[in-house]
């Protein structure tokens, strides 16, 4: 759950180049390809995912379908074309597979694919479905939906005169929760759940209603009678933190719905947010994800198993001191595999019932948005014979499919053979680094320019993770490599605050943020600086959304860099808390008490109450339709740095939202970023 | 119309000037009972900007309509006799400036390729009126030279901010993302314009009967008072000779980073050539050039860390000499600075009391009053035949008049823009009432009385509460007043310590400690209101905008004793608003220091740190355009009372700047809304809704 805030935090990119000879260019975000979403058939022989690409004419994120035989590497196109094609889904007998297909209209239909040839889009739907799950007899698909109600609203109508062109009314809002990044204001309404029948086709029917959104993803019983789902009906759930991924209230129990009359038993009654609901093949067991809240800044998503009448709920394997994202049972019904991040890696294990955890794959990678930084993550699926499909990168090359097969990976896509042929990276190497607070190791990594000379100084970028319960990993960067291309040494690490080190480690800056990671990220510079190559007349310092607050930080703290860009900040706790659209979120978990109440607390640690301290030229950057960190954050410093008369330039990127979408965006904002570092850059040994 | 560019100089507010002050009045169809209702405002017409003709026998102005199917404020030039005969229409536009010989006036009005044009109409000879420029930026503040044969005016010179970078071309037929947009200047946005480019306002000439036009001044500066120019009156002016332009402007430095300074310069119209006149440091703005061309009248104020100074009057001669401040003792600010034509005396308007009043100087004869009482005069112009202006009581909506300055009291007027629509409603009366406050204070007010006013009985009551907070609250016709009164509500409104037209002394009382001592007038008010013994005490409301909505936040986290709030275009939290406003200078002035070096009183003063002791029932209302008082001001009280429990609602409105109400139909909302809230918690419950 905690990734929600990370994927929350963070946006994409891409990058490619031609020739050996070649470097990385900002053009290049339009040449890469990659691979997500790997869906492995129940008997293990075909694997479908999402090739994606930025689509060059579009400017935008495009997806296609493709199917891989794993026998021989074979690859089919199953969905192409104009349009973006996604979320792949096995019916259970193998011959068909149901995906969402989004149409140059906008709107998102629900389509089906038979093996031997034909494809049909069956519904006619206005709002965009997801989650969709097929019943264990592959006769209906499960799916979740926005079921839109009236807005709120207050006064009469006016009536104007036929034909008048008036102003258009007033918004009115009387929710908590009432905006989410990259959507905008709420649409009015709930999600709910919709079965569609395969054989009558028509249209689908809707199962749960009332003032409750409930959420995916959805499991069937083996006997197709029940869907098990995560939702909130308690009648207050309007005013709990949002899980910004599902934009559902984050305490979430799990229910049990019937399908034929669609009555409802609660079956999770902990104070959490339970979700992930997946059921033993034996139909026996129901296991899902969470932990019972402390509200405290972070806290390890746990397996968590019970009978399928909720008694006998129990915690496995909570000896691992790592957050699962995501379970999916074994054909045994005795073990599950689950995903993970250690020390910045994203892993596959098999963890049994009792708890014992055994390594099935490793190095998982996962391109987000249009930004390609290296945050960790990635996406696997189990067949039923207990080969493992992911999505995995290395420091050199985007996330492809991989197959696990008698304990053994092997990559099945080479999506960018041709295109990395052509161009030298940087070279990716571990950082060794010890805090100068406490003597702890911060995992780090350092990315050496291409045909990086050792007899040579270079200019450092530090780039700062945002989160910040979140960690980076080594894997590929465009965003990176752009900075290396242009003679940059790149230096990055998982200051305390992040995750995939242990709740301890991440828990040490809350209520305290920022405060020692900001002396764990010098440490970092410090260690690249100690092994050498590095120009130190010329640190650079950036970093967006958690990586922007700590930016600001640090240039408040030391003069040590040459320029700095802020990248989509928090500036002020106390207007950020009630301006985002995390707002009842921040107050919950990264504070003990509101802003009215300890504002000593507010202030001393916003990057604003240090702004009297910069003199560090710093561009401040956002988009104009971020919700998560607004628009008014990145505007209070860049006005603040104005009246100091500290050098500074405010670039606002139109209709982003928080993580950036657009590939020429990524590409502008790379090369101003470099610009404005190469304005305040000088030659080495001057 | 000048309100809302005084900002820098004065006020915060500006939309509230507009909002609540200075509109024309009221009618409605027939059929109903005589209440002022929200239909009524759309009725209104009102009357600015006359100007005499030179022999002193006509009167061209603007006159301000709603235009019901566009949802607008519609203007047109017409022109009347100074006997009020003939009068008549001339053309959809405004500005109308007479021409040295009387034969003609020159007008903006919509033209090619785009945007208000100058126009040019010779009143002498039958025809159309003509488009003598055609430029891409509107031209505005138009004079004609003392010979006639041109028309000066200034204009934006955009000169946009660029940072090339090296993007590769997107493909034939892509379809790319826009630019990113940037800046590095700290002024780089303005409420009722939105983003603004980089550009300078500058002099441009061009020959009365069409052609090119010349630019006159050059260079990184503006003519005009400000950054602030992107929309704004400037007051400037030929000299009788011909030969040179008296502008204000700040070419001392970079004008984006220069807060309150402004100088008066003299143009040399061949070479575009500016010197200062004014040599101490400071704000000195509105020259006018005596007829004579001997004398230049002015305002300003030395360069002062003050929040807010009054502009007083000085006179100096035509080469910058002799400077000398002719209001020592007024204690007021001289504005609409205007020559009697034999050059004998200056006459103005300053605010007084809740009044605003004609007055004149004379070398002679110093400071006299003009007009007197409960009334508002705006707009003077003086020529031979005396001065025009407009006039506007408690229940007058205004008109224009002719008056002699001998004789002031007698006054012929020329317009009757609402006569019919008074007929046909009942307006109420406004009382006004004075008290006592904290720490000796003396504050004014008035009290709108439901037009059936019944003494035996007790009505809900509104505290309206006005912005600035450097503003005042006056006695013109308010529809907005009038409409809560028709509906059945005692509104009260004062003007407390920190408003204008009481003295220096009384503005400055809540400099570095707003809101303060404002906040015990306000209290004080309600008291005394309560005291006359028609107060349903347990329905009062409280509302503004702007500095009202500052305070009426305030007053919630202060007090339980209002029924509801609806609290507009607010600012809750002053140390974000300093990075989201666009008048970031005006901000930090409340303030000691920096928040950076002291956020103590940035906190204290903000309304937010109060939110816990709030328990009315808040309506928040802000324009999703504001740039004074941008709306995160507005989320961050929203998200708090959410998050406390207290019952809010907020309402954005579609396509409004500062203010909610400059679009006639949100006007009316605005009204409907805030009434329909304070049903809600009990105003008049089984009463009809408001209208």
């Amino acid at each position: 759950m905690r990734r929600l805030i990370s994927i929350a935090l963070f946006a994409l990119i891409s990058a490619g180049a031609h020739a050996a000879t070649h470097v990385l260019e900002p053009q290049d975000v339009f040449h890469m390809r990659w691979a997500a979403d790997p869906q492995i058939r129940k008997d293990g022989a075909m694997i479908a995912y999402a090739r994606t690409a930025n689509d060059i004419m579009k400017d935008r994120l495009s997806r296609s379908i493709w199917l891989i035989d794993t026998a021989t590497g074979a690859q089919t196109p199953l969905a192409t074309g104009p349009g973006d094609y996604s979320s792949p889904r096995w019916s259970p007998d193998g011959s068909r597979i149901a995906y969402l297909a989004t149409g140059p209209d906008g709107r998102t239909q629900i389509a089906i694919h038979w093996l031997r040839g034909e494809t049909a889009s069956i519904t006619n739907l206005t709002e965009a479905p997801s989650d969709i799950t097929w019943s264990p007899d592959g006769r209906q698909i499960a799916f979740v939906m926005l079921a839109p109600e009236p807005g709120p609203a207050i006064g009469k109508p006016l009536v104007k005169p036929a034909g008048a062109h008036w102003g258009g009314a007033p918004t009115v809002i009387d929710s908590m929760n009432f905006r989410a990044d990259g959507q905008g204001l709420e649409k009015p309404g709930f999600k709910h759940i919709y079965v569609l029948s395969m054989d009558g086709g028509g249209a689908p029917r809707q199962l749960t209603s009332g003032p409750f959104s409930d959420a995916g993803p959805l499991a069937w019983s083996p006997d197709g009678r029940s869907v098990y789902f995560a939702g909130n009906r308690n009648p207050d759930w309007k005013r709990e933190p949002q899980d910004w991924a599902r934009h559902t209230a984050m305490t979430l129990s799990i229910y049990r719905l019937n399908v034929a009359d669609g009555t409802l038993l609660q079956l999770s009654h902990d104070v959490g947010p339970y979700h992930a609901p997946t059921v033993s093949p034996d139909g026996k067991l129901v296991a899902f994800l969470g932990y019972h809240d402390k509200h405290i800044g972070n806290q390890n998503v746990r397996l968590n198993v019970m009978n399928a009448d909720g008694s006998n709920l129990r915690v496995i394997g909570e000896s691992l001191d790592r957050s699962l994202h995501d379970c999916q049972w074994a054909a045994d019904g005795h073990s599950l595999y689950v995903q993970y991040d250690d020390q910045g890696i994203t892993k596959v294990g098999r963890m049994g019932l009792n708890g014992h955890l055994e390594p099935v794959a490793s190095d998982l990678a996962l391109i987000a948005a249009a930004t390609q930084l290296p945050y960790s993550g990635g996406e696997f699926t189990v067949s039923g014979k207990g080969t493992v499909a992911y999505s995995g990168g290395t420091a050199d090359d985007l996330p492809e499919v991989y197959l696990v097969r008698d304990g053994k990976a092997q990559r099945l896509t080479d999506l960018n053979s041709e295109f990395l042929k052509e161009v030298t990276l940087g070279k990716l190497s571990a950082l060794p680094v010890k805090s100068s607070v406490d003597g702890r190791s911060i995992g780090a990594w350092e990315l050496l320019p291409p045909n990086f000379d050792p007899a040579k100084k270079y200019p450092l970028i530090l780039e700062i993770h945002g989160g910040p319960y979140a960690s980076y990993g080594p894997v590929f960067a465009a965003d990176y490599e752009l900075y290396a291309a242009a003679g940059y040494i790149v230096v990055y690490g998982n200051p305390r605050g992040s995750t995939s080190y242990g709740e301890e480690f991440a828990n040490l800056i809350y209520n305290n943020y920022p405060s020692h990671d900001y002396d764990d990220l010098m440490s970092i510079v410090d260690a690249a600086i100690q092994k050498g190559g590095v120009d130190t007349d010329n640190l650079f310092v950036t970093g967006s959304s958690g990586g922007g607050v700590l930016t600001a930080w640090t240039v408040g703290k030391t003069h040590r860099f040459k320029a700095a860009v802020v990248q989509r900040p928090v500036i002020n706790w106390t207007s950020w808390l009630l301006t985002s659209d995390m707002s009842v979120f921040g107050a919950r978990y990264w504070f003990k008490q509101l802003p009215w109440e300890d504002q000593a607390t507010y202030w001393q640690h916003s990057p604003l109450a240090l702004v009297g301290n910069v003199t560090t030229p710093t561009m401040v950057v956002v988009g104009l339709s971020d919700l998560r960190t607004t628009v008014g954050e990145a505007e209070q410093y860049y006005q603040a740095l104005q009246l100091r008369h500290v050098p500074t330039e405010l670039y606002e990127i139109p209709g982003e939202p928080h993580p950036l979408m657009r590939p020429s965006h990524l590409a502008v904002q790379t090369t101003a970023i470099l610009e404005w570092f190469g304005r305040y850059r000088t030659a080495a040994g001057h | 119309m000048t309100t809302i560019f005084r900002i820098l100089g004065s006020s915060i507010l500006g939309a509230v000037a507009l909002l609540c002050a200075a509109a024309p009045v009221s009618a409605a169809d027939a059929s109903h009972s005589g209440r002022f209702t929200v239909g009524d405002y759309l009725d209104l017409q009102s009357a600015a900007d006359p100007q005499m003709s030179p022999d002193g026998t006509q009167v061209v102005y603007t006159r301000t309509m709603v235009d019901k199917m566009a949802d607008t404020k519609q203007t047109a030039v017409w022109i009347v006799g100074a006997d009020g005969q003939h009068h008549r229409f001339i053309a959809k536009g405004s500005g109308a400036v007479w021409s040295p010989d009387g034969k003609s006036i020159a007008f903006l009005a919509e033209g090619q390729p785009k945007g208000p044009q100058i126009f040019v109409l010779h009143l002498t000879v039958p025809g159309p009126a003509t488009q003598i420029t055609w430029s891409s930026e509107p031209p505005a503040n138009l004079h004609w030279s003392p010979d006639g044969r041109q028309i000066g005016y200034t204009m934006m010179v955009l000169n946009p901010e660029k940072w090339p970078v090296d993007l590769p071309a997107a493909p034939e037929g892509a379809h790319w993302a826009s630019a990113p947009r940037f800046t590095e200047r700290m002024h780089y946005r303005q409420d009722g314009v939105g983003f603004t480019e980089r550009g300078f306002r500058h002099l441009f000439l061009v020959a009365a009967d069409g052609g090119a036009s010349r630019q006159v001044t050059t260079g990184d500066w503006s003519i005009g008072e400000s950054v602030y120019e992107y929309i704004k009156t400037v007051d400037w002016a030929f000299t009788p000779d011909g030969r040179s332009a008296i502008v204000t402007g700040f070419k001392e430095g970079d004008s984006d980073r220069n807060d309150q300074d402004c100088y008066i310069y003299s143009v040399d119209l061949e070479t575009g050539a500016a010197k200062r006149l004014t040599s101490v440091a400071g704000g000195w703005r509105r020259p006018a050039v005596s007829p004579d061309g001997k004398t230049i009248a002015y305002v300003g104020f030395p360069r002062n860390g003050d929040g807010y100074r009054y502009s007083q009057l000085y006179t100096m001669d035509a080469d910058g000499s002799g400077a000398t401040l002719r209001s020592a003792e007024f204690d007021r600010e001289p504005q609409n600075l205007v020559w009697a034509p034999d050059s004998s005396a200056v006459y103005f308007t300053a605010e007084d009391r809740g009044s605003i009043h004609l007055y004149s100087w004379s070398a002679h004869g110093g400071i006299r009053q003009l007009t007197k009482g409960a009334e508002v005069v705006r707009d003077p112009s003086a020529s031979r035949g005396g001065i025009v202006l407009f006039r506007s009581g408690p229940q007058t909506p205004g008109d224009l008049e002719l008056i002699n300055p001998r004789t002031p009291n007698a006054a012929q007027r020329l317009t009757h823009l609402n006569d019919e629509l008074l007929r046909r409603v009942t307006l109420s009366k406004v009382d006004e009432i004075q008290f006592d406050s904290t720490g000796g204070a003396h504050i004014q007010g008035w009290m709108v009385k439901p037009p059936d006013f019944d003494s035996s009985r007790h009505y809900p009551l509104i505290l309206e509460i006005h912005g600035g907070p450097y503003g005042m609250y006056d006695v013109a016709f308010n529809p907005a007043f009038q409409n809560f009164a028709a509906n059945g509500y005692i509104l009260l409104y004062i003007n407390p310590r920190g408003s204008t037209g009481y003295g220096n002394a009384f503005t400055n009382a809540i400099a570095k400690h707003y809101p303060g001592p404002d906040y015990d007038d306000l209290m004080a008010a309600v008291d005394t209101a309560i005291k006359q013994g028609n107060v349903d005490e347990s329905h009062m409301f409280v509302s503004g905008c702007s500095g009202g909505g500052v305070l009426s936040s305030w007053v919630i986290g202060h007090t339980n004793r209002f029924a509801a709030a609806a609290v507009r275009c607010p600012v809750i939290d002053w140390i974000s608003m300093a990075g989201e406003t666009d008048i970031p200078y005006f901000t930090y002035r409340f303030f000691k220091k920096p928040f950076w070096q002291d956020p103590s009183d940035w906190l204290a003063e903000s309304s937010l740190m109060y939110v816990g002791n709030v328990k009315t029932p808040t309506l928040l209302m802000t324009g999703e355009l504001d740039r004074r008082t941008p709306i995160p001001q507005t989320e961050e009280f929203y998200a708090a009372l959410k998050y406390r429990g207290v019952p809010s609602a907020m309402l954005r409105f579609d396509g409004e700047y500062h203010g909610t109400g400059r679009k006639p139909s949100n006007w009316m909302r605005t009204q409907l809304y805030m009434m329909s809230w304070f049903q809600r918690y009990g105003a008049n419950p089984s009463g009809p809704p408001p209208r």
